[in-house]
């Protein structure tokens, strides 16, 4: 009985130990993916337009279809 | 080659990228063989029975609790001293794992001492002082996240951080000053182990083994951060554009 008693409180601390271990790799497994996905935004914004002039003009011929 | 080019985060983010696999095999081989320790090889304590064994994350969880935070804090310091910005990333990145282990001491203790003492929870000094060191990691984590320039967010909990450090030696000691609950440390650098050696093998392999899943965990967390922070650089988008 007393051992019953004492494998509930064995089981209490490692299985909190195992729940705050697999939030905390959880949690730092989403920041990762949030980072990478936040850091692709700011390369794409920060790009020059790819292909050059052409684009150049491509994109003020949208500007100007649209005025 | 000096140690101190790693402090570019554009260089320390590949190392801590190599580092990490490194650290986590380190941390899953310790775990399993101080468990193995622990369980199967450690006798059972003839005063405390079976729950004796909570011991063996309790006192790791603890220690890492406090020594992370003097870590966080050192960081911190380099951080008001140097301005660099690595050293503010690391100590970001180490504060949530210090919280985690100081809740782990917590919460394991609480089992522990109700087999023992009787008693979930006593206000006494080591205890009370270890709550107060997860607050600290708290109000570190909750001023960061309330500060949106990252700068002034760095200035400002750095210096919570440095003032907080003077709770770690009361707890250490509090079992000395005051006359605690909680009894006095069973292992001392100045004198000779109260516990069985098969006992304190298991804890020493469970200490390293948190070790290393701290190290794994904060490199893995703080090039997240560097990720965020560094986002407007060249080499962020360099990484970006090379993957």
């Amino acid at each position: 009985m007393e051992f019953d008693r004492h494998t509930f409180y064995i089981a209490a601390s490692y299985g909190m130990v195992i729940v705050a271990i697999i939030i905390e790799m959880l949690a730092v497994r989403r920041r990762r993916a949030s980072a990478l996905q936040q850091a692709e935004m700011m390369t794409a914004i920060q790009a020059p337009p790819t292909g050059g002039k052409s684009a150049t003009r491509a994109n003020g011929q949208v500007a100007s279809e649209a005025s | 080659m000096s140690v101190f080019k790693f402090s570019a985060p554009s260089r320390f983010y590949h190392l801590a990228g190599n580092l990490i696999p490194w650290f986590a095999a380190i941390a899953v081989v310790l775990t399993v063989y101080g468990m193995y320790l622990g369980f199967w090889v450690a006798p059972v304590d003839y005063q405390q029975g079976q729950a004796y064994r909570i011991i063996f994350i309790h006192v790791p969880a603890a220690w890492m609790g406090m020594f992370i935070y003097l870590v966080m804090a050192g960081w911190c310091a380099v951080s008001l001293i140097w301005n660099t910005r690595l050293s503010s990333m690391m100590a970001q990145a180490l504060a949530p794992t210090g919280a985690m282990f100081t809740f782990i001491a917590l919460w394991t203790g609480a089992f522990w001492g109700r087999p023992t003492w009787g008693t979930y929870w006593v206000w006494d000094a080591r205890i009370t002082s270890t709550l107060v060191l997860l607050f600290l990691y708290f109000g570190f984590l909750a001023l960061r996240a309330s500060i949106n320039d990252p700068r002034r967010a760095d200035r400002a909990s750095s210096l919570l951080a440095l003032v907080g450090v003077i709770n770690v030696p009361i707890i250490y000691f509090s079992v000395r000053w005051w006359n605690t609950l909680h009894q006095g440390a069973s292992v001392s650098v100045t004198s000779a182990p109260k516990m069985a050696e098969v006992m304190l093998m298991a804890m020493l392999v469970m200490v390293f083994a948190c070790w290393a899943y701290a190290i794994a965990i904060a490199l893995h967390r703080v090039r997240s951060i560097m990720l965020e922070r560094e986002g407007h650089t060249d080499w962020v988008r360099q990484l970006i554009a090379a993957r």
